[in-house]
């Protein structure tokens, strides 16, 4: 077999933690007044974000942590860094890029993605972009693609004040305010009306310092009439020490236009991903979500979207593959808030190994959303009996002209399949990877080729242990 | 390969603690096709299934030689490496994986080596012309949606584009129309092209057979071979059944 | 006399985001002062006891243990009954709840099915003005043994009603539960059964038809044991005018419980603009040999099968009372009582027409 990444072991450590320290939790000393206030001066914000910062701040103290989810105890703020930023600045040639940093990318493969299937990049390396490119030609449409806080202070500033965390305010819960507080870096997309971006553009996350936070922001806005694909990575390499991911991603769908979201997430083990996503949608418009988790340690995420236009539409599809310590919350919400709109959920989830997955969502049909449809179809597979997979979701009528699917299964690789495709002279190991490779196969059809055969690597990985 | 493919000895096996076949000998030879036949639930089948390794199928005693070698400890892809292949009754869907896809990573695994995708392609057209197969089913997930008839011929499909030395048809003509039973039998005709190859055809009709050179005939009642013949035998069963091979008591019941 | 009490009901095996107010219920300022009036019916093989069952304390109920401390805060003593070994009573045991207007009244049934023993329960609940009314029902299922329970609440349209049940079930033991929500104001319902013994085995039928400003608030849970075992939940209900309904239901395999299966459906026909509908069907999973299903349906009718009976000259008003009925008909046939099918059919209104 050969092998294409190197993994290493889980370290124990990690939730050693939870055990040694269990009412560490005080942010008072992770996160003060002056901590904000000197991101605020290092980022040259406006006065408006720094108020919005230190209100935030204000708010992150007063909220608490989520009473209903996987536990958060092994994550200690006064470990947190909040703020780390490399030594470089942003530059739109990857020649100029640290040597290190650079590096690091191209393992991954950005370069040669961007290079051969892809619009334009954003590179962020723990708390900064350094990079930043797009295509002349998607550039000419007058489509933007820039770093965000540059985009504060530029042409684009009073859009940016108009939507900048107005779907996803500080109010939501806890990491909501603490990345209002300490956000940093992230991207901002605008696709101006009836411009369709053919290739995607794709933002690329990499957390490189131990123990510390990542705090993202995404911001795009899809004008009436225009389509965008964006694809999302993230990754990091493994520490036995907390990191804390809490990313914001808002998206703002026009009238008739259409966005696609795509996410393969792969953050390290020791990582808490606390992110939030949501889009609003316009009449006619349309989100897709296609979301891939199979990283971090403990995650909380749930892409919401808010059909407020009539006719508006929302697709989710999603994968989580939950492994040794993994506690993988993951799900969607969708508000189905103008009439006819139409919403459709399609997951699939894996547990292995004693890793525990939980689908979790959330559908709600207002009064003003008549002759709405809502299907939502989630699986899970359990892998073995030290795992544990939940299905939670619920649903909120308030129309009576709805039409409301729902349907759950949940089991385990049929022996009878097994040997079947053994009976064929397929080892055991390589028909169960591919069974769960076929399971997943809702997600990896949706994602252009070279990702979905990225997925099938991951999943293969967690399954044998090696890349076919 | 040997000359004597496969020998059973006493074979006895039971599936979830029920006993179902009590000491059958049986004696394949390089080329040869045997046919077994038997009434419902006598155990031909469960035969198949040991033969191929199905774990839930236990081997309580009585050995199974295949190539010279104890193949009753090997699980069923090591089977299938040595060259046993077994037609379903009933196969099974694998949402996700492509027919194409899964017979071509099958060759892979049964040659060890890379297969170049044109030369898998011009094998598929092929083998799917001579089963009057569309093209596209090489897409379509392996077995999901598939009518009775099309998925026996996916099996005979796999059965021509693995080349085992040894197949095992478990009722592989059981459910199908007089068109598609013509069809199946074409594939199977093509399989025997090579002298080489064995046949077990597990089934309890004829009209399979009719175009096949039988050299043996089985007959299985309660889990035991109670008659073994040439083709004639097969015309017997035709006429009379089985009752003459079933035990009194058993046929009160 | 005591000002009521604050308790929480209903609570969500496994909570979720709190902003949908499903994770449990919380009700304030409850109190009960006496015991309820019942009439009961008991055939031969059926003993009724002095005492009750000390075991039974330990029987996990749907509601939680905020009914317990409501039974307990009024000092209500449970009635128990228990079929002996081997019998298999043919006549139901049937026990009539009748509630005055002003009464808060409690009321809490044991009852015990020795080992390859049959069982049927009928329980019938009225009122008349307002009230409260909770009734506890613990069971214990021996071996082998079977029970029918049927629940059928005809309340008042202003009393409150609290429906409260715990199940055990030891090795190949099967309850057949029959819940017919018809009356009340506010009804509260909690089932919970534990599938403790191998191939123990649970059905559930659920109907409601919740009207007007009624109230319907439930939590089913079927927690998996033993190995083996077998839970079906179907709930199939009607919501009208400016009713409100939250069904909890929960299929929940522990470690152990492999070879299991559990499945739950939910139809909901919504009739009025002004309903709310809240579902959360829970999957709970820690074993990996086990099958769970869950599938809901909520509401219009299928537009086929409203074009076909249209066809047949009927009004789409006309049909949808019919297709409401149908649902409530549907769990009613399900009882193997004449006379409690008769007073189902009485309070709906629909009387002895087909006598």
């Amino acid at each position: 077999m050969r092998e294409k990444t190197y993994v290493e072991d889980v370290n124990r450590s990690i939730y050693d933690i939870k055990n040694e320290d269990k009412d560490s939790y005080k942010l008072e000393e992770g996160l003060t007044t002056k901590i904000v206030e000197q991101i605020s001066s290092e980022k040259n914000d406006p006065e408006w974000m720094r108020e919005f910062r230190l209100k935030s701040l204000e708010i992150y103290n007063k909220l608490q942590v989520p009473d209903w989810g996987p536990s958060i105890e092994g994550l200690n703020m006064d470990e947190i860094v909040t703020y780390v930023r490399p030594n470089t600045h942003m530059s739109a040639k990857w020649s100029e890029v640290p040597e290190e940093i650079k590096e690091t990318f191209e393992r991954l493969g950005i370069p040669k993605a961007e290079r051969e299937s892809l619009a334009g990049v954003g590179a962020q390396y723990d708390s900064e972009l350094v990079y930043h490119n797009v295509r002349e030609e998607v550039a000419a449409q007058g489509v933007i693609y820039t770093d965000l806080e540059s985009a504060l202070r530029g042409e684009y500033a009073e859009m940016i004040k108009e939507h900048f965390m107005k779907l996803v305010p500080p109010t939501d819960h806890k990491f909501a305010a603490l990345h209002g507080a300490v956000w940093s870096g992230g991207s901002f997309v605008y696709v101006p009306p009836g411009v369709s971006v053919e290739i995607p553009l794709q933002s690329y996350f990499r957390l490189n310092a131990p123990g510390a936070g990542q705090f993202e922001h995404t911001l795009i806005i899809v004008d009436e009439g225009a389509y965008l694909h964006f694809i999302e990575g993230c990754s990091a390499p493994k520490y036995n020490v907390a990191n804390l991911h809490a990313g914001c991603v808002e998206l703002f769908v026009g009238k008739n236009a259409k966005l696609r979201y795509s996410t393969i997430e792969n953050w390290s083990k020791n990582m808490y991903n606390l992110n939030t996503k949501r889009a609003k949608v316009e009449e006619g418009g349309t989100i897709e979500w296609v979301s891939g988790s199979f990283g971090s340690h403990v995650s909380y995420l749930y892409p919401m979207s808010v059909l407020n236009g009539k006719g508006a539409r929302s697709e989710f599809t999603g994968i989580t593959f939950a492994g040794k310590g993994q506690n993988l919350d993951t799900g969607t919400k969708v508000v189905h808030n103008a009439p006819e709109t139409t919403s459709f959920v399609n997951t699939r989830s894996i547990s292995k190994g004693g890793g525990i997955s939980t689908f979790r969502s959330s559908v709600v049909v207002t009064k003003n959303a008549p002759k709405s449809k809502s299907a939502v179809s989630c699986q899970s597979l359990m892998l073995d009996s030290e795992s544990r997979s939940d299905t939670i979701p619920a649903m909120d009528i308030r129309t009576q002209d709805a039409d409301i699917g729902h349907e759950a299964k949940i089991g385990r690789i049929s022996d009878e399949a097994v040997f079947y495709l053994m009976s064929r002279g397929i080892p055991e190991e390589d028909a169960k990877a591919l069974i769960v490779s076929g399971f997943a196969d809702n997600v990896s059809k949706e994602l252009p080729l070279e990702y979905a055969v990225e997925m099938n690597n991951l999943i293969r990985l967690e399954m044998i242990g090696s890349i076919g | 390969m040997q000359e004597k493919l496969l020998q059973i000895n006493n074979l006895s096996v039971s599936v979830e603690d029920k006993k179902i076949l009590h000491g059958i000998d049986l004696e394949v030879n390089m080329g040869e096709t045997h046919v077994i036949m038997g009434p419902n639930g006598a155990g031909k089948s469960t035969l198949g299934n040991a033969l191929m390794g199905n774990p839930k199928y236990i081997v309580d005693g009585g050995d199974i030689i295949f190539d010279g070698e104890s193949i009753v400890s090997l699980s069923a892809d090591k089977r299938a490496a040595k060259g046993i292949y077994m037609s379903f009754q009933n196969p099974l869907e694998v949402p996700g994986v492509s027919l194409g896809n899964f017979i071509r990573s099958a060759m892979e695994h049964r040659t060890g080596k890379r297969i170049k995708l044109w030369d898998f392609k011009r094998e598929m057209k092929q083998a799917m012309d001579i089963l009057q197969m569309d093209e596209s089913y090489a897409e379509r997930d392996l077995n999901v949606g598939f009518s009775g008839g099309e998925k026996k011929k996916a099996e005979i499909l796999q059965l021509l584009m693995l080349k085992p030395t040894l197949a095992i048809l478990d009722e592989t003509d059981s459910g199908l129309d007089v068109d598609a039973v013509r069809t199946v039998s074409k594939g199977v005709e093509e399989f025997r092209k090579d002298k080489k190859r064995s046949l077990i055809i597990i089934t309890h009709s004829t009209r399979i057979l009719e175009s096949l050179n039988v050299d043996y005939t089985h007959i299985i009642v309660d889990g035991k071979i109670v008659e073994t013949g040439d083709a004639s035998l097969i015309e017997e069963i035709n006429a009379r059944g089985f009752e003459k091979y079933e035990q009194p008591d058993r046929r009160e019941q | 006399m005591n000002q009521g009490l604050d308790i929480k009901i209903n609570k969500l095996p496994s909570p979720t985001w709190n902003w949908l107010h499903m994770n449990e219920t919380e009700l304030k300022k409850i109190k009960l002062d006496k015991q309820g009036l019942m009439e009961e019916k008991v055939p031969a093989g059926i003993d009724k006891r002095e005492e009750r069952f000390s075991s039974f304390e330990d029987i996990k109920t749907g509601m939680g243990n905020g009914a317990d401390i409501l039974i307990n805060s009024a000092g209500i003593s449970p009635l128990s009954f228990s079929v002996k070994e081997g019998v298999k009573e043919a006549e139901p045991l049937k026990l009539d709840f009748s509630y005055e207007d002003g009464e808060n009244a409690g009321n809490s049934v044991e009852l015990y099915a020795g080992k390859d023993s049959e069982v049927t329960l009928i329980m019938d609940y009225k009122s008349s003005g307002e009230g409260l009314a909770l009734v506890q029902t613990k069971i214990h299922a021996e071996e082998n043994s079977l029970v029918r329970l049927i629940q059928v609440n005809r309340h008042s349209k202003d009393f409150i009603c609290m429906n409260d049940i715990g199940v055990n079930l030891s090795d190949n033991a099967e309850i057949d539960i029959i819940n017919l929500f018809l009356g009340g104001k506010e009804t509260y319902a909690g089932c919970h059964t534990a599938l403790n013994g191998k191939g123990s085995r649970l059905n559930t039928d659920i109907g409601y038809m919740t009207y007007e400003n009624q109230k319907l608030d439930m939590n089913y849970v079927a927690s998996h044991k033993g190995k083996k075992t077998k839970s079906v939940i179907n709930a199939s209900g009607v919501l009208k005018d400016n009713a409100f309904k939250l069904f909890r239901g929960t299929i929940d395999f522990l470690n152990g419980s492999s070879g299991s299966e559990g499945d739950e459906k939910e139809d909901v026909l919504l009739l009025s603009e002004g309903v709310v509908n809240q579902t959360i069907p829970l999957i709970l999973c820690a074993e990996e040999d086990v099958q769970g299903n869950h599938g809901a349906t909520i509401g219009r009718l299928d537009e086929d099968l409203m074009f076909y009976m249209e066809s047949r000259g009927m009004s789409h008003q006309e049909i949808y009372e019919l297709m409401a009925n149908a649902r409530i008909d549907a769990i009613c046939n399900m009882i193997p009582d004449e006379d409690e099918k008769k007073r189902i059919q009485e309070y709906l209104g629909r009387g002895m027409e087909d006598e």
